[in-house]
């Protein structure tokens, strides 16, 4: 009985009234896009309705005299010749919220990995324009990547926009992925978003392993656009990912988002605009290429602290050919973004991992955010890691030149072993701060190069398991201290105490 | 030039409108003498694409279920008519799959007061 009420009500409460709805016919179906006839007051960026077979969803992208121009978010082939589009109302969209954190979704918010139906509360525009310049921030709070190269020599802070770019076979993925496995433990944990566009399922389903296995999922969204999407999907996936990031940037929080690649973004919207016939300017790329990132990266941001103090920070991924940074993409982001880090092809097959090419690298603003115990210890690494530079061509000679080269030379090499990290082992920042201090204060000058790595691990160990209380006070202060430097040096002589004997 | 055509046709049916039958073939000789003086004689094509496209602007397509008597179909147009805008003309067609109703489109409205749609909905709300 309860069903027959139920339904009654449900009856009487419908509209039995006709309705007016502003209405276009497609004329045409390519490719993932249509264009439309009619549809005379439809706006740019609006969802449109093709009733067809299925009802599919699509976005007005292309206004004109009279016809309108729409990628579409489905299948195409439902799709046909004369089929009835209606308008919306609806400015694109895509649910956000703290219900998405440890889901995958794709770039319109609905859920891949089989874990239910989302129950989102609200929902952030695809298209947006950044914060204004009075509502941002310098930036100064660091974002620890846990990689040690980065943090002391080039070190990101949170609302910065750093450029990952390196060859096909460099790790800028990888390292990427280290930075999310960094966060669990930090303070002020931001909420990490992993933009894919245009990988592999096999690839992503191999990410999405790896930060499942390390518990990183738990602050962590997945926003998916796989090779085998229509390129519509690739094109709105950065945004999607840049929407969810805003949600928690707004909300004072800090967020991490990191769109990988956009290369592939860049590949993407090429296609879509000559499928929509936009005019083809520098390597077929349409007229807005450089807008299409500028409008993203410019969504990252640190906010005032009327504002709430949030911040988003971007990590852009861009492939490049062949190491030249030089070519049309890259310099399009490199001059968007506060800086990059350069992955080269040749330190990786000299087995420098990660293979930052210090020389090349930079960060804008990153080093306003850095902790004084880093800054204190960085600016020596950089200077002798420059003089190591100079004088690495005479790394052959070794043996004919005079003393004090030989030692900076021997310096150096051991500052670049220990700067070697394996993938999926990202430092917490006080040991980053601990291993530094060790090198830059010539602990490790006696040590064999080969030895190194292992004196690095028993530092760690040692300060670990007998030192905790130094570790905690370096995390605590993020600063070093005339005590906390006798402590350091005290726990160093015997942490190292085995190779002193092995040494000279 | 697209633009030129689409003014000389605009200016065509602009002069047209609501001229007799005798008056408008005048219109069109002297229209396609000026065309010819002018050069302009390749655009014709174009100009009449654009005829086409301003007279089916002023076309409704009235879809109904079943032949409706003379009667009905005139009260069901002249309550569309100021819904509807410029449309002066409107196509019957038949259409058993709506059920009952009507559906009344032009190129850029759809006003759907057909059976089917109704239907649609409430499956809509309970499924």
């Amino acid at each position: 009985m309860e069903i027959l009420d139920y339904l009654k009500k449900e009856i009487e409460n419908l509209d039995f009234s006709s309705q007016k709805e502003e209405v276009g016919q497609v004329i045409e179906v390519k490719d993932g896009t249509a264009k439309i006839s009619g549809l005379l007051d439809v706006c740019s960026m609006e969802i449109i309705k093709f009733e067809g077979e299925e009802e599919t969803l699509g976005i007005a992208l292309s206004l004109e005299e009279s016809e309108v121009g729409a990628i579409i978010l489905g299948k195409d082939s439902k799709i046909k010749q004369g089929d009835i589009v209606k308008r919306t109302g609806k400015v694109a969209s895509v649910p956000v919220g703290e219900e998405m954190i440890g889901r995958v979704i794709d770039p319109l918010g609905r859920p891949l990995d089989g874990k239910g139906k989302i129950n989102f509360k609200d929902s952030g525009l695809i298209e947006k324009i950044g914060p204004s310049v009075i509502e941002r921030e310098p930036v100064d709070y660091p974002l620890h990547t846990g990689i040690k190269i980065v943090d002391s020599l080039i070190p990101i802070g949170r609302g910065q926009r750093e450029l990952l770019s390196g060859d096909r076979i460099s790790t800028k993925s990888s390292l990427a992925i280290d930075v999310i496995l960094n966060q669990k433990n930090e303070a002020k944990r931001p909420v990490c978003i992993y933009v894919a566009i245009g990988q592999k399922r096999s690839k992503l389903a191999r990410t999405i392993e790896i930060l499942e296995k390390n518990g990183a999922m738990e602050y962590t969204i997945v926003v998916a656009a796989t090779s085998s999407d229509p390129a519509p999907f690739w094109y709105l996936a950065p945004y999607c990912g840049a929407a969810q990031g805003e949600y928690f940037m707004n909300a004072g929080k800090d967020a991490l988002v990191i769109y990988d690649d956009l290369t592939k973004h860049a590949w993407a919207w090429r296609e879509v605009a000559l499928i929509l016939r936009r005019p083809p300017g520098r390597e077929a790329y349409p007229g807005d290429i450089f807008y299409l990132h500028s409008r993203l990266l410019e969504r990252a941001a640190r906010l005032s602290k009327e504002k709430g103090g949030g911040s988003l920070t971007a990590l852009p991924i861009i492939e490049t050919q062949g190491g030249d940074i030089t070519a049309y993409i890259p310099t399009n982001v490199i001059s968007i973004t506060d800086g990059q880090l350069f992955f080269d092809a040749g330190l990786y097959l000299k087995g420098q991992r990660p293979e930052v090419n210090v020389g090349l690298s930079v960060s804008r603003v990153g080093s306003a955010a850095q902790t004084k115990a880093m800054k204190k210890i960085s600016s020596t690494l950089k200077l002798e890691l420059a003089q190591f530079k100079e004088l690495e061509a005479f790394l052959e000679f070794a043996e004919e030149v005079d003393q004090e080269t030989k030692e900076k030379i021997q310096r150096g090499q051991r500052m670049m072993m220990l700067l070697r990290q394996e993938e999926r082992a990202p430092l917490p920042f006080e040991k980053e701060v601990l291993v530094i201090f060790a090198a830059v204060k010539g602990w490790l000058d006696k040590i064999e190069l080969s030895q190194v790595k292992q004196a690095e691990n028993d530092i760690i160990e040692y300060f670990e398991s007998i030192k905790p209380g130094v570790l905690k006070e370096i995390k605590e202060s993020r600063d070093i201290s005339t005590e906390l430097r006798s402590e350091l040096e005290k726990g160093l002589r015997e942490a190292l105490q085995k190779y002193e004997v092995k040494g000279n | 030039m697209e633009n030129e055509a689409k003014i000389f046709g605009k200016a065509l049916a602009a002069a047209l409108e609501g001229k007799e039958e005798e008056r408008q073939k005048e219109i069109v000789r002297n229209f396609l003498q000026v065309a010819v003086a002018k050069k302009k004689e390749h655009l014709l094509p174009k100009i009449l694409k654009e005829m086409e496209a301003i007279s089916k602007e002023k076309e409704a397509v009235l879809i109904l279920a079943r032949d409706m008597g003379e009667e009905e179909v005139e009260a069901i147009k002249s309550r569309l008519k100021p819904e509807l805008g410029k449309v002066d003309k409107f196509k019957i067609q038949i259409d058993k799959s709506i059920i009952g109703g009507f559906k009344a489109k032009t190129n850029n409205v759809l006003i759907d007061s057909s059976i089917k749609t109704l239907i649609g909905s409430i499956r809509k709300k309970l499924v």
